[in-house]
């Protein structure tokens, strides 16, 4: 028997049907429900390719083919047992079923150990639950993400502030460290060009740190030999003390700042000197003093000059004191002289006191007594003069008020009213002594002629005239009388009347006499030069 | 003060002046007990005569001056002195002041000055 007979015709027997006794409906029971199996395993296969193919994520994804398999042979072995009801092909048949029992035999046996994995696959559920978690921690990775920004956001333009602060602060350290620079550079400009002399001294052992050119040149050396010098020593010996002491005090701390003018040694042993303006730089935290520093001005020329002015100046003293002393002794010697004048005048008063008495006759007492009143006239600008400050001129006014009074409280038995008015006017001497035998001669006459039964009112007024003189005028409220007197009813009448005249000449003067209401009588003088 | 002389004692150490205060006193009523020329007499003829009135010349014979006698005379008898000067030097008036002076009278004086500041002065 060949193999294809085996396959498809096995010798002896009958096709499936032949079993079922070809009953029609047994037969088409089998062959009707094999197509529906048959078909039905086709198409599940078909269906679960078809989600395996469109769901490749799904692990053991693979398994699924091996139920593709299986079912398909499956399908195949029914729909051939519909071919074996009429075809005795059990050959092919059971090489079918081998087939599928190899299939299943293979998907059972992988099944099994695939369950526990499988199972540890997460469900939907837990996968919906899992989604949900992931959308919350989604949620709060995407808040979180946003503090994230806005953190990094903060810090990124805290370090941006941080960074243009540093950036700023660069550029200032720069412009300082340019500007330290540029100060250094004037500095050192300036100490070594500057034209007054400047010094840098150690504090601890006063020699010269830095001089400058100025400062040695003044002193005849060139800076070089001086830095490292002690400073006292270019100090002129008496005036080291001193120094030393305000140096002192400006090292304490007790002042701060030293200003002193003190003489410097040359080099040719001639003293220089200088105004030293001293001031001490401190550490700031210690305070210990870490630099003198000193500006020496060249006063030279100024002191000798100083000196020469205070001799001058001395000298001119002494020449005052002397001329003071000399206008002393002058002074002093004006008074002796008006007061030896007033004792005289006294003599010559006691005199006449003394030749009035021993005369009976009384017109001769009334010439003695006139004589008095114009030797008090005399006496009284002498008074004036000595009483005044310059001792040459005094004002006129009080003058002529005492002179006047003295007259009539002299000379009348009745009662008579003065008024004296004059304006302040200084006057000497040469002016002084006509001017009151003048008042003194007037007042007489007025008092002698103008009143004989009773009382009156006399008025002395010395006045400014519009033309700038001066005018005096004696009046009274009396009988009127001719001026002067010069009726001759008195001895002096005559003499009083000559000597008005004299002195109205004697001072260019002018006089005019009116009788209306009493006697008015004005003398216009030309104003008193300054003696 | 009541045991005080109604007279006046002339201290003047010049001649022609004492005599003409003198007679410019006694026109006045008054006596004049004595003339001193030094302040030494003034003080000795004041103490003998106790009198009212001095009139003291600022400027005298010897060392003493007016001032030293009246300041005596002051203490010792209490007369008032009127001082009589030719002066008007600051430093004599300032002497003048340290004393007591009644009054101050300057040469030349005249009758009414005298007779007013003798009244004024008896009268205070």
């Amino acid at each position: 028997m060949s193999i294809w007979d085996w396959l498809l015709n096995p010798s002896g027997l009958t096709p499936h049907g032949f079993c079922l006794s070809w009953a029609p409906g047994l037969v088409a029971l089998h062959a009707g429900s094999d197509v529906v199996i048959g078909l039905a395993y086709f198409s599940i296969p078909l269906a679960i390719a078809t989600f395996v193919r469109r769901r490749p994520d799904l692990e053991y994804g693979w398994v699924a083919y091996l139920f593709v398999a299986f079912i398909l042979a499956c399908g195949a072995t029914h729909l051939f047992s519909i071919f074996t009801l009429w075809v005795p092909a059990y050959g092919v048949e059971g090489l079918l079923k081998l087939l599928t029992a190899i299939l299943s035999i293979a998907t059972a046996g992988i099944l099994w150990p695939l369950i526990p994995r499988v199972a540890a696959l997460p469900s939907t559920a837990q996968l919906e639950q899992l989604n949900l978690r992931l959308r919350d921690s989604e949620q709060e990775a995407r808040l979180s993400n946003l503090e994230l920004e806005r953190r990094v956001a903060e810090r990124t333009g805290q370090l941006e502030r941080a960074n243009a602060q540093l950036t700023e602060a660069l550029a200032e350290r720069s412009q300082a460290q340019q500007a330290l620079a540029r100060s250094e550079a004037e500095f050192r400009a300036s100490f070594e060009a500057a034209a007054v002399g400047k010094i840098q001294t150690d504090p601890v052992t006063g020699k010269y740190i830095r001089v400058n050119h100025a400062f040695a040149q003044m002193l005849g050396y060139e800076p070089e030999e001086l830095i490292g010098q002690d400073g006292w020593s270019f100090t002129w010996p008496e005036d080291r003390d001193e120094g030393r002491e305000g140096y002192a005090r400006l090292l304490s701390g007790e002042v701060s700042t030293y200003h002193r003018e003190k003489r410097y040694l040359r080099r040719d042993g001639q003293p220089v000197w200088g105004r030293l303006s001293g001031s001490i730089v401190r550490d700031p935290d210690t305070n210990q003093p870490l630099l003198s520093i000193g500006v020496v001005e060249d006063v030279d020329d100024r002191h000798k000059a100083q000196a020469a002015l205070e001799a001058a100046k001395q000298d001119l003293e002494a020449m005052v004191a002397a001329r003071t002393a000399a206008l002393a002794q002058r002074d002093l010697l004006l008074r002796e002289v008006y007061h030896r004048v007033k004792n005289n005048l006294q003599v010559v008063d006691s005199l006449l006191v003394m030749q009035a008495r021993q005369t009976s006759d009384p017109a001769a007492k009334e010439a003695l007594l006139s004589l008095r009143s114009r030797v008090y006239a005399l006496g009284l600008v002498h008074h004036q003069l000595m009483g005044s400050a310059n001792l040459n001129t005094f004002d006129v006014a009080p003058f002529l008020q005492e002179l006047a009074t003295n007259v009539v409280e002299g000379g009348a038995d009745q009662d008579i009213e003065l008024n004296v008015e004059a304006i302040p006017l200084e006057v000497g001497l040469d002016f002084a002594i006509p001017l009151g035998l003048l008042v003194t001669e007037l007042v007489t006459n007025a008092l002698k002629h103008a009143f004989p039964d009773g009382p009156g009112i006399i008025e002395v007024v010395l006045e400014r005239g519009e033309d700038g003189g001066i005018a005096l005028i004696v009046s009274d409220n009396g009988a009127g009388y001719p001026a002067g007197g010069a009726s001759g009813d008195s001895a002096g009448a005559g003499l009083g009347m000559s000597i008005i005249k004299g002195l109205v000449a004697q001072m260019r003067g002018a006089m005019s006499v009116r009788t209306e209401n009493g006697t008015r009588c004005e003398i216009r003088l030309a104003a008193p030069v300054a003696p | 003060m009541s045991d005080l002389a109604d007279c006046v004692l002339i201290v003047e150490d010049e001649f022609l002046i004492a005599e003409g205060l003198r007679f410019q006193v006694e026109e006045m009523g008054k006596v004049v007990c004595a003339i001193a020329a030094t302040a030494d007499d003034a003080i000795a003829e004041a103490q003998a005569h106790r009198p009212r009135i001095v009139l003291m010349d600022m400027r005298l014979r010897g060392e003493k001056d007016g001032v030293d006698a009246a300041l005596a005379i002051y203490d010792t008898v209490g007369s008032k002195v009127i001082f009589i000067t030719g002066s008007r030097e600051p430093a004599t008036m300032a002497r003048i002041d340290s004393d007591h002076p009644a009054a101050v009278l300057f040469k030349p004086l005249s009758d009414r000055q005298l007779r007013n500041t003798i009244e004024d002065v008896l009268a205070r």
